[in-house]
């Protein structure tokens, strides 16, 4: 299988070429997804060096757990929602780095335009998020998912996803219109 | 500004988003990939080494007492094929890949 080609394959291909035991194949994968995997847990936690660590940890996951991927599965929903499971795990206990955050958002340069406040109030009102709430925003109205992808993903139910959409947007909306 | 136009700058990532590409990224999950691959081959053969202990373990008495009797035959097939597997091993294993796993796996950053 040569490089040129594995870019074109598709991610089913992939995981079966990397549950095979190329690692290549697989290293396509992590790849094609780093970013979105990436992204969605940059949004969910609250230290962008953290969230690396988690996606490392998910992908690592990933490969163990190629087995259990289905054939007609989104390997990008897949990834995701072990991610999301991994941040789930590892925010226990991490009060602490919530305050760090926003302190380090809040005196950081620049930080006191228009649009720098809102991301401020917009981070903040993702805090006050529940979990499953946060998640949804993250990939729904950040990353532009489908309510059916982020429901896979995350696997809650489609009208579970439409809800929470429709109330965090109300929320964070509202969180703007607070700010100056 | 449309308030959605303005929540969705809000929740861009802006200098934090991740590169589209960054194989260094991709870098580090393979070697983690790799070393976890190295974790599982070594503690396959360490099971596999400790099963056949066992059945060495189980068979000695037998072979103790039935050894003198068919010792001369069975003594040049065993070293034959002793040679054999052993030939077979080596050339299955990448020993220098082998090892820089394991330097790896022991210094990470290094080998």
């Amino acid at each position: 299988m040569k490089g040129a080609g594995r870019d074109t394959l598709d991610d089913q291909s992939l995981a079966q070429a990397a549950r095979a035991g190329s690692s290549r194949a697989f290293a396509a994968l992590v790849n094609r997804h780093q970013a979105a995997v990436r992204g969605f847990l940059r949004r969910v936690c609250h230290d962008p060096t953290e969230a690396d660590d988690l996606a490392q940890e998910a992908f690592l996951t990933a490969w163990g757990k190629l087995g259990t991927l289905k054939p007609d599965a989104s390997v990008r929903s897949w990834l995701c929602g072990l991610a999301w499971r991994k941040a789930m795990t590892a925010r226990r206990g991490r009060a602490r780095s919530v305050a760090r955050d926003r302190q380090w958002l809040e005196t950081r340069p620049g930080f006191d335009t228009p649009a720098s406040r809102d991301q401020i109030a917009v981070r903040r009102a993702l805090e006050g998020l529940a979990d499953d709430q946060r998640a949804v925003v993250a990939l729904c109205l950040a990353a532009d998912w489908s309510h059916a992808e982020a429901a896979e993903a995350l696997g809650l139910p489609l009208g579970t996803v439409k809800s929470h959409v429709s109330r965090g947007r109300a929320k964070l909306l509202e969180a703007m219109g607070e700010t100056p | 500004m449309t308030d959605d136009e303005r929540l969705n700058r809000a929740l861009g990532l802006g200098a934090e988003t991740p590169p589209e590409v960054d194989y260094g990224f991709v870098a580090r999950v393979a070697e983690r990939v790799e070393q976890r691959r190295l974790i599982m081959r070594l503690s396959t053969a360490a099971v596999w080494a400790g099963v056949a202990a066992l059945i060495c373990w189980v068979l000695a008495p037998v072979v103790a007492q039935s050894g003198s009797a068919i010792a001369p035959a069975v003594q040049p097939v065993a070293v034959a094929l002793l040679l054999v597997g052993a030939a077979w091993l080596t050339g299955q294993a990448d020993l220098e890949r082998l090892a820089s796993q394991a330097r790896r796996a022991v210094w990470p950053g290094r080998g």
